[in-house]
């Protein structure tokens, strides 16, 4: 059986409309369309997910140990875990979302570490959500988002400060920041 | 402690600039939502085996999220047509921004013709939907194999 036959037998029993012939050039959003149907309460997407090692890895143990201002420990981190050997690799991603503000990659990594900042506790959900937007709005987005990781990987507000003090300059917004 | 009070004293200044931009500029952050973006990928191709070529290259970036189990919306798109030359750069980097690459049959044709014009992409996540799925058993179709 084909590759595309079976394709177009899938798409059939799941009741979804199949456009493609076998004729037809490629179309990812086939597959896309078919893997976002639920079938019994659960995306074909989720149960293949299901089937792959996890990308997100849990928190150091000095994080799970700790938690943080006594908030739950964080489990997982959205899309990325600063923590694990491809953070460089992370940090050039965000460079690159950075230079095309069309990315929307963005998005994915703000609710990251939205979801971060979230689970620090009030005054980390404060300082980071704000450090998080200043980064949004910037063109120096990776001097912002940098000090942030950091933040996240070590636990250290104190690697915060150097982003603070370029937006207390000025930073995004020019001299009206300036005390 | 003192970057961190430092850091308290200027986030109302961070605050109302926000509010002076004006709600309509400011993304989303207060969200709990995990999202991964995942490459669905489709391919057309010319002979067979090593000498096969590449004649077609779709690819759609989606965003998925984890906790509602749902395909959130189209983060990018890139489409290589029948006789277009290969946009390496744009499909290369469409690839590069998902966690996860999902194509059907990805291991047996997918993953090893890309490949072989994007040098490295064979070492991404790679999910195959044809034999990762127990389509037999959820939907009662035969198995390619069998």
């Amino acid at each position: 059986m084909s590759r595309a036959r079976v394709l177009e037998t899938l798409v059939g029993k799941t009741g979804l409309r199949y456009h493609q012939d076998h004729h037809a050039g490629a179309d990812a959003r086939d597959l896309e369309r078919l893997l976002a149907l639920k079938h019994k309460g659960r995306t074909y997407l989720g149960r293949l997910l299901d089937t792959s090692e996890p990308v997100c890895r849990p928190l150091s143990t000095k994080h799970r140990a700790k938690g943080r201002n006594g908030s739950a420990p964080p489990k997982y981190f959205a899309g990325f875990d600063p923590i694990e050997p491809s953070f460089p690799q992370w940090i050039v991603r965000t460079a690159e979302a950075a230079r095309n503000r069309k990315e929307k990659e963005k998005l994915n990594v703000s609710l990251g570490m939205a979801d971060t900042f979230h689970r620090s506790g009030p005054a980390g959900n404060t300082v980071l959500q704000s450090l998080w937007t200043a980064a949004s709005l910037s063109a120096h987005f990776p001097i912002y988002i940098l000090p942030a990781l950091l933040f996240v990987r070590n636990g250290d507000l104190e690697a915060l400060y150097p982003a603070m003090q370029l937006l207390r300059k000025g930073g995004p917004f020019g001299s009206r920041l300036a005390p | 402690m003192d970057g961190f009070r430092s850091l308290l004293e200027i986030e109302p200044l961070i605050e109302d600039a926000f509010r002076s931009i004006g709600p309509g500029k400011r993304p989303l952050v207060q969200c709990e939502r995990r999202l991964q973006t995942i490459a669905f990928l489709d391919t057309e191709w010319m002979g067979a085996g090593a000498s096969s070529t590449l004649t077609e290259l779709a690819i759609v970036n989606a965003a998925y999220d984890v906790d509602e189990d749902a395909v959130r919306g189209i983060l990018d798109e890139y489409c290589m047509k029948a006789g277009e030359k290969l946009d390496e750069a744009r499909a290369r980097g469409a690839l590069g921004r998902a966690q996860f690459i999902v194509a059907h049959n990805a291991f047996g044709c997918d993953r090893p013709l890309v490949a072989r014009y994007l040098p490295g992409t064979a070492n991404m996540n790679w999910l195959c939907s044809l034999h990762g799925i127990d389509w037999k058993g959820l939907l009662g179709v035969e198995s390619p194999s069998s």
